[in-house]
């Protein structure tokens, strides 16, 4: 009899299905923040309010997001792995694999997607 | 500890039938079975296609020729607003909810979903639903606003009469519907299974399906949310979207879009799913890249939530904001392609056989992939500029739609049919009728791009000689009936096939899932005893596995105390942790929705007081329905059958009914985060702000709110600590005090919305707040209902330590309420006073 996960002491638990979700997540989290701070930002005049060097506050804070964002995907990194340690057998590998790569793909997702705050004018319309 | 019969493979399907058979006659109204509901949603859903195929044929009639005298311009609005309405709503998405009630437990090797009384209740709402909608067109009064029904053009003002209402009111009714799916579709992928069936050795389907759903519990909350404003707003005249008032259309843009746009990846997934189901078993091979697969639809999952604003590219968003929405519309492409190219690779690893549900898979590679096309070429900000509402993006729709959704399922359809007869075509009809659709869809679709590129608006009821649009048209028309044609073909191949197919032995296609491992036509209990999954091929490891699970070589292949019985897994292994208890034929979800039935036409026709009525009929059905479940004793565990002995559910920590509520919950957390957004929405970007009255200081209402609703939280908090350890007088007395609680905190927020709040008809602003304090206190009055509940139940012996769903599901309720009570306050508080507008 041969079990998916070979059944440790423990098996592993549903919580650990919050890793084929966790990129993503970091990566709505950040698309809202963009979109909704972009909007605020403009709405509440941040764009003419100069920040160091010529930026406005405006942008600022979006390209603060924006990298927060690419940093925070990336540190998923590490809990993962920790956590992927304590996924046995071939169900194991399964969801090591998903998970690393929808973590990845969330990553790139955040770097594409937020790019435009790099170069173009922010309320322009 | 428990006596096991042996029993023959006859007697066992007789034991098993005899509990589990669905009556005949009018008692079938009770029927909860997942075959026969899922049969149901999908005649059902047929018979709204022909319905909307019937209303595309007037309109290519009408557009046949320039200046056509057929229909006018009331007529044509209603034919399209309907057409578009009933094919998304009443065809496509009940079709995939059908296709998953049917499918579900014989793929993932369940005997029935987690809640089949659930099934049955979205059943009935969408019949009921659906037929409001198509009544109102027998009777003049159909929807006229476009199948997004923007404002002010559906507003009172525009659209009086009955016609929105009867949208607005119809489609929620079928949306309820679609999110009791969804909640249940979850549950029981993630842990109806059958033991070993691990994540990793489910069938792709099921991953289709359970992302599906997971879209579902997020996407419809938008549109329920936009539906119940609009209709508040036509009803009691809260201007939620009338700028003159500091309301906002765009908002109404937005929520319905956040619904829209992931609505057509609900659409796409379980077709998807389909296909990846049937390429292997046609190409004679495994899936490539399985992993991949699933890694792409949750990433596509995730991913189609950030594209809404792409359907609004032309109302006046700054740039920056657009190029966010233009570089995800792009970007979703890439986990669609990494499907493509698994399903190619998997074709050409194998020895592809071309029987007939690869035409159909053909024919969707060939308009799907030219459907995306368009699709980018329609995402990138300058293109869509020139091609908004003209009938360039009216073909592309179709091309997505018809290429991506309806040639997979006509695939699916050919595919499984046999399964649910038993029968095998016999005739030529098949193929014939495949061509007609196919030519016939492109003779119309690809043309019309033309006509679109050629400058001809969508949404007219005709136009004039001369304009190059002439000849285009007639070529869609004709290519329009050509498909019609072949579709009635089809039904007419289905009949046959299901009067005069060719009976079969098991597995008429050579495939390795379960689902081909049992009688066909399935049996009422689908399998006799539920086998042990040892691989994603458990049909090839086994190919008599059919044979012995109907001699009960499995999991419980047995009859105890005529019950009927599935497994529950763990979500991750797989391994088996405890025997569900399913229950059996029941009117109550009829009744319930019934209730609904009430509440939505007294709704309707103004009767707003009577629709009281209806809401608290379906709140009493639906305790009386809850209340016919569990045990009043501590059952001991019992045999499973080879060598696994479980607990009933009864006595789990985590049983189906809590996840459910868990996932409802999310569903209504979504709903709250969209009515958030739409307050914080019309602050900052409504026209006519700031309003000339904020809210007041609310007096002492406001403390006496905040603290009833942690009150409430706590106690039944503690209601559970007492019942787990074993103190039930300590139980009902905190459960008292919660629902006494919940009951202050309702008339707190009430009091505020009453007393502090500005004449919620006088501003925007004013009706988000009412809004806002109205959502917190229903729940709030809920948790009164589930209070009381649970202290019936505990009083009649219901709960105990180890039975504790009774006493763990209020708990979640009035945290849930307390929390998103309190960030509604203090966003109704604090923001007035706190921040610039
Ligand atoms: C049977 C073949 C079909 C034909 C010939 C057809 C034809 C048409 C035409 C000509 C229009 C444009 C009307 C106008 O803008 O003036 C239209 C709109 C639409 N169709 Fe179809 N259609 C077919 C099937 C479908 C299917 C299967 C779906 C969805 C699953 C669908 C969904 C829609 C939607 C959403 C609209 C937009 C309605 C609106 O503008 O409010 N159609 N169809
Ligand atoms: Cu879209």
């Amino acid at each position: 009899m041969t079990d998916a996960i070979p059944s440790p002491a423990r098996p592993v638990s549903g919580l650990h299905l919050i890793w084929l979700v966790a990129g993503f997540s970091v990566w709505a989290s950040g698309f809202i923040l963009l979109y909704g701070l972009h909007a605020l930002g403009c709405r509440w005049g941040w764009e003419e309010a100069a920040f160091l060097g010529g930026i406005s506050v405006n942008r600022a804070v979006l390209i603060g997001v924006y990298l927060a964002h690419i940093a925070a995907g990336a540190a998923l990194w590490l809990p993962l792995h920790a956590a992927a340690k304590r996924w046995p057998g071939e169900g194991g590998v399964f969801l090591k694999s998903a998970s690393v790569l929808l973590t990845v793909a969330a990553v790139v997702s955040t770097i594409w997607i937020g790019a435009p705050v790099l170069f173009l004018a922010a309320c322009a319309g | 500890m428990t006596e096991r019969r042996e029993f023959t493979p006859l007697g066992l399907h007789r034991a098993l039938h005899a509990i589990w058979k669905v009556p005949k006659g009018f008692g079938a109204a009770s029927a909860v079975n997942h075959t026969v509901i899922g049969r149901r949603f999908i005649v059902t859903a047929f018979v709204f296609f022909a319905i909307g195929g019937l209303l595309s044929m007037l309109i290519r009639a009408q557009l046949a020729r320039p200046e056509n005298p057929f229909v006018g311009p009331e007529l044509y609005s209603q034919l399209f607003t309907m057409h578009g309405t009933v094919m998304m709503f009443l065809f496509a998405i009940p079709l995939i909810e059908g296709v998953a009630l049917y499918l579900l437990p014989k793929i993932l090797g369940a005997r029935d979903l987690a809640f089949p009384r659930l099934s049955a209740f979205g059943y009935w709402c969408y019949l009921f639903g659906g037929s409001i909608i198509l009544a109102s067109m027998v009777f003049g009064a159909a929807p006229d606003g476009g199948w997004f029904m923007y404002t002010p053009l559906s507003s009172r003002e525009y659209t009086p009469g009955i016609s929105a209402d009867v949208w607005l009111l119809g489609i929620t009714f079928v949306e309820i519907s679609a999110v009791c799916a969804a909640v249940e579709f979850v549950v029981t992928v993630l842990k109806v299974r059958t033991g070993g069936m691990a994540l990793n050795r489910m069938p792709l389907m099921g991953w289709y399906l359970l992302v599906t759903a997971g879209m579902m519990l997020v996407g419809f909350p938008p549109l329920i949310l936009g539906s119940i404003l609009l209709e508040v707003e036509r009803a009691f005249g809260w201007p939620f979207f009338d700028a003159l008032r500091g309301g906002d259309p765009l908002l109404w843009q937005h929520l319905f879009w956040l619904f829209g746009h992931p609505e057509v990846y609900i659409i796409f997934l379980p077709a998807a799913g389909a296909i990846s189901t049937l390429i292997p078993v046609f190409a004679r091979t495994k899936i490539v890249g399985y992993t991949w697969i699933v890694a792409a639809i949750i990433a596509l999952a995730f991913l189609s939530f950030g594209l809404w604003v792409h359907h609004m590219f032309t109302v006046g968003i700054p740039h920056l904001a657009l190029a966010f929405f233009s570089a995800a519309s792009a970007l979703v492409a890439v986990p669609t392609g990494v499907q493509i190219f698994a399903w190619l690779a998997t074709l050409f690893k194998g020895r592809p056989v071309f029987a007939l549900p690869m035409y159909y898979i053909l024919g969707f590679f060939s308009v799907f992939v030219f459907g995306g096309l368009t699709g980018v070429m329609l995402a990138l900000v300058p293109f869509n500029w020139q091609a908004h509402d003209t009938h360039f993006v009216v073909a592309h729709l179709h091309y997505v739609l018809i290429g991506g959704f309806v040639f997979p399922m006509m695939a699916a359809t050919y595919y499984w049919l046999p399964q649910a007869t038993g029968r095998l075509p016999v005739f030529q009809v098949s193929k014939a009728a495949f061509w007609l659709i196919f030519i016939g869809f492109n003779l119309t679709f690809l043309v019309m791009h033309f006509t679109g590129l050629l400058g001809m608006p969508r949404r007219v009821f005709t136009y004039e000689a001369g304009l190059g649009w002439d000849l285009p048209n007639l070529i869609s028309s004709v290519g329009g009936f050509m498909m019609t044609a072949g579709f009635a073909l089809f039904v007419v191949d289905v009949v046959l096939q299901l009067r005069f197919g060719r009976r079969f032995r098991r597995n008429p296609w050579g495939a390795t899932g379960i689902d081909w491992a049992m009688p066909t036509p399935p049996p009422s209990y689908v399998f006799a005893s539920l086998p042990k999954i040892e691989s994603r091929d458990p049909l090839e490891d086994n190919p008599k596995l059919g044979a012995d699970l109907a001699a009960g070589r499995g999991y419980l292949g047995r009859v105890k105390d005529g019950r009927m019985e599935t497994l529950g897994v763990d979500m991750v292994s797989g391994k088996p942790d405890q025997i569900i208890v399913l229950p059996n034929n029941d009117y109550t979800p009829l009744w319930t929705a019934m209730s609904m039935g009430v509440f939505f036409l007294c709704f309707l026709f103004s009767a707003y007081w009577w629709s009281l009525i209806g809401l608290a009929g379906a709140a009493v059905f639906a305790m009386r329905w809850l209340w016919s479940i569990g045990s009043k004793t501590d059952p001991a565990p019992e045999d499973a059958g080879l060598g696994e002995t479980l607990p009933l559910h009864h006595v789990t920590q985590s049983p189906p009914t809590l996840l459910g509520l868990t996932y409802t919950l999310i569903a209504n957390g979504t709903l709250y985060a969209c009515l958030i957004f739409g307050y914080l929405f019309l602050w900052t970007i409504a026209p006519n702000w700031p309003p000339e009255e904020m809210i007041g200081a609310g007096g002492l209402a406001l403390p006496a709110a905040v603290l009833a609703l942690l009150l409430a939280a706590f106690a039944a908090a503690r209601a559970r600590t007492m019942n787990a350890k074993g103190k039930a007088r300590a139980r009902e007395l905190w459960q008292i005090v919660a629902g006494a609680a919940s009951l202050a905190a309702a008339a707190g927020l009430a009091a505020i919305a009453f007393l502090a709040v500005p004449d919620p008809t006088s501003h925007g602003y004013a009706a988000a707040t009412a809004a806002m304090l109205a959502y917190s206190a229903i729940h709030a009055l809920i948790g009164v209902l589930f209070s009381g509940y649970a202290w019936a139940r505990g009083r009649k012996g219901w709960i105990s330590a180890a039975r504790a769903v009774d006493a763990r599901a209020p708990a979640i309720w009035h945290a849930y309420s307390a929390m998103t009570g309190l960030i509604g306050l203090g966003l109704v508080f604090l923001l007035p006073h706190g921040l610039p507008a």
